[in-house]
């Protein structure tokens, strides 16, 4: 049965949660090892038999790494049960790990979308686990972890760095005036500005889905904390734009974003970093001019 | 350091093939897990005493496995490098990304192409033999493959910069916007790469 | 670039600070590319028109004032808008210290090109301008 849903003809997405599904190239036509230092490089590893019992099965090709062992990464291929799981792919996980293999590590809490830990690539594209219908992926499912981040186990990365970067842009109220007697105004429509933005959920998708945070994560601030940057920016509250704009404006912290759009693409919620770092470069424009 | 448990055996495999919850906890608070620091805790409720209580102890080839897994000889503390996931290996490829790599290639090929106009330029300055030399080369079949290709390059990077500057004044950017463009690049620059292809034919004769 | 293994992760992060730069060089690629939308549009529109041309027509047509003034013009956004562009690729995807070796070599290619552009453009234009042998 067919559960693919191949689209054969380009279509126009009109947003984020519309599974990619080119069948023309599923990767770029890279060496499967390129780019990665020998011990990252992902060799084949187990099959787990199907549930003897299970009529719809589906199969599930999970990156796994043991950081006790001296093994390389690799992919197990798992056959799961759907009619034992629920609907989304957070759920295989849990059955996998449950029935199947419980040493399998991966981040969750909330299950709702809200919390962000579960977020992973699936079949190519960064998501959250437990918001992405398994019925919407191809055979076998593909699941690695978040792209371009350092492992500590299976499906958990590591994200220090990310988190890092999102506390150098400091993302709290600055203020020089003295604190008013009741709260800081501020009018609904001044309020309406960071719509779109303050929703962030901090799962650092968009991040990992950016080939410039790729190439130069080290230096370059990525969508996720530049969202966030954003939104301090135009928080009509926040009295240190220029100290704001002054630690942005930098050849890699904000300029090595190109516009390549892979994070609007991606975002499970369904925010559009590549507009918020669009208004930080229109800012440093009028503050030019 | 460690009470009840004898340092001098191997740690990684105890001199007794039963190692005792106990010495699982000791060993764990020795450090030798690579968890904590080399100190012993005086848990209220150790390792092993809620199995105990509940009449579940996990049985001594249980323990002896979850010690050989966790306790090591050397530097516990020593951490393997990471290793890095995939990123473009793996990545889907989507409009987004395509057409800003499609974007950068052909930015690479004209910065080639500014090369050869500068040459043409020069050898029309240096007289008709070097004049004749260039154009033979260009109108040769490879050269006119190679100038077809160059033709589609330069459009679709004038069109996809089109875009890049339009991206520039923060118009476009919902999902929507930003796939009609995409496609609206592509479409344009094929047809402007055989509309000029086709007019050559015609006006140049 | 980790200067020191120990380094928290909020330094690491920080770097060297921001270099409170780099508008500039994002505002040059965007007004060349501005320049660059006419300019290339003509040439491309001349090459057409061109395509049966021989020796004597390159050089009539080059001899029209108005032409080498926007042949000189393409020459200086073409490439500007190459250097600036070739320098960005280049800072993504090489990081050893041969970095600056090669944006330095780029950037004075693009300059010693663009010059001998020009000064062939203006050999070939004063050439048949009046009072000239």
């Amino acid at each position: 049965m067919a559960e693919s849903k191949a689209h054969a003809i380009p279509r126009i997405v009109e947003a984020s949660d519309q599974v990619s599904r080119s069948p023309l190239f599923k990767r770029f036509p890279v060496p499967r090892g390129y780019g990665l230092p020998p011990g990252s490089r992902v060799e084949r590893g187990r099959t787990w038999p199907a549930p003897a019992e299970a009529t719809r099965v589906k199969a599930f090709e999970v990156y796994r790494y043991d950081p006790d062992s001296d093994r390389n990464p690799r992919l197990d291929t798992f056959m799961v049960d759907l009619d034992a799981c629920g609907p989304m792919v957070l759920d295989a996980l849990i059955w996998i790990k449950n029935h199947i293999d419980s040493t399998l590590a991966f981040r969750r809490s909330c299950r709702e979308g809200i919390c962000g830990s579960c977020a992973m690539n699936i079949d190519g594209t960064n998501w959250l686990a437990c918001t992405r219908f398994i019925s919407d992926l191809e055979t076998p499912v593909r699941i690695y972890p978040l792209a371009g981040r350092s492992i500590l186990k299976d499906l958990v990365p590591d994200l220090t760095h990310l988190l890092a970067q999102y506390e150098m842009i400091e993302p709290w109220l600055h203020s020089k005036t003295p604190e008013p007697a009741k709260e800081r105004l501020q009018l609904p429509e001044e309020r309406r500005e960071l719509d779109g933005y303050y929703e962030c959920i901090l799962c650092f998708c968009c991040t990992s889905a950016c080939p410039s945070h790729w190439w130069n994560g080290d230096r370059f601030l990525g969508p996720a904390a530049l969202l966030q940057a954003w939104r301090w920016l135009a928080d009509t509250r926040d009295e240190a734009t220029e100290e704001r704009l002054d630690a942005l404006e930098d050849p890699f912290r904000l300029y090595r974003c190109h516009t390549i759009l892979n994070c609007t693409r991606t975002c499970p919620k369904g925010l559009n970093p590549g507009k918020a770092i669009a208004e930080i470069k229109r800012m440093m424009v009028e503050r030019q001019s | 350091m460690a009470k009840g448990y004898d340092r001098s055996r191997s740690a990684s495999s105890p001199g007794h093939a039963a190692p005792t919850a106990q010495e699982l906890r000791d060993a764990i608070d020795s450090g030798l897990t690579g968890d904590k620091v080399a100190f012993p805790d005086p848990a209220a409720s150790p390792l092993g005493t809620d199995d105990e209580a509940a009449g579940t102890s996990d049985s001594p080839p249980r323990v002896a496995t979850a010690f050989r897994q966790e306790v090591r000889t050397h530097a516990a503390s020593a951490v393997r490098i990471r290793p890095l996931s995939p990123n473009i290996q793996i990545y889907r490829p989507q409009l987004t990304s395509v057409l800003s790599i499609a974007n950068r290639i052909t930015g690479m090929l004209l910065s080639v192409g500014a090369v050869v106009l500068v040459v043409w330029l020069i050898a029309g300055a240096s007289g008709p033999h070097a004049y004749a030399a260039v154009r033979g080369a260009v109108a040769s079949w490879i050269g006119q493959i190679m100038l077809f290709g160059f033709t589609f390059a330069f459009f679709l990077h004038l069109c996809g910069g089109i875009r890049h500057l339009v991206w520039d004044t923060v118009h476009g950017f919902e999902l929507r916007s930003i796939y009609i463009g995409g496609w609206v690049v592509v479409a344009a620059s094929v047809l402007l790469t055989v509309t000029a292809w086709i007019g050559s034919l015609f006006v140049g004769g | 670039m980790d200067r020191h293994v120990t380094r928290s992760a909020l330094a690491r992060a920080i770097g060297l600070g921001s270099a409170k730069s780099g508008f500039e060089h994002w505002w040059a690629e965007r007004v060349s590319a501005i320049a660059l939308v006419p300019l290339t549009l003509w040439f491309a529109a001349v090459l057409i028109a061109h395509t049966s041309g021989d020796y004597a027509a390159f050089i009539a047509w080059l001899r029209n004032p108005l032409a080498a003034i926007l042949m000189i013009l393409l020459l200086i956004a073409l490439f500007h808008h190459t250097a600036l562009g070739l320098q960005v690729v280049i800072e993504d995807y090489v990081h050893t210290g041969i970095k600056l070796v090669v944006i330095v070599a780029v950037r004075l290619g693009c300059f010693a090109l663009a010059t001998a552009g020009i000064v062939a453009t203006l050999g070939i234009a004063f050439s048949g301008w009046a009072g000239a042998p």
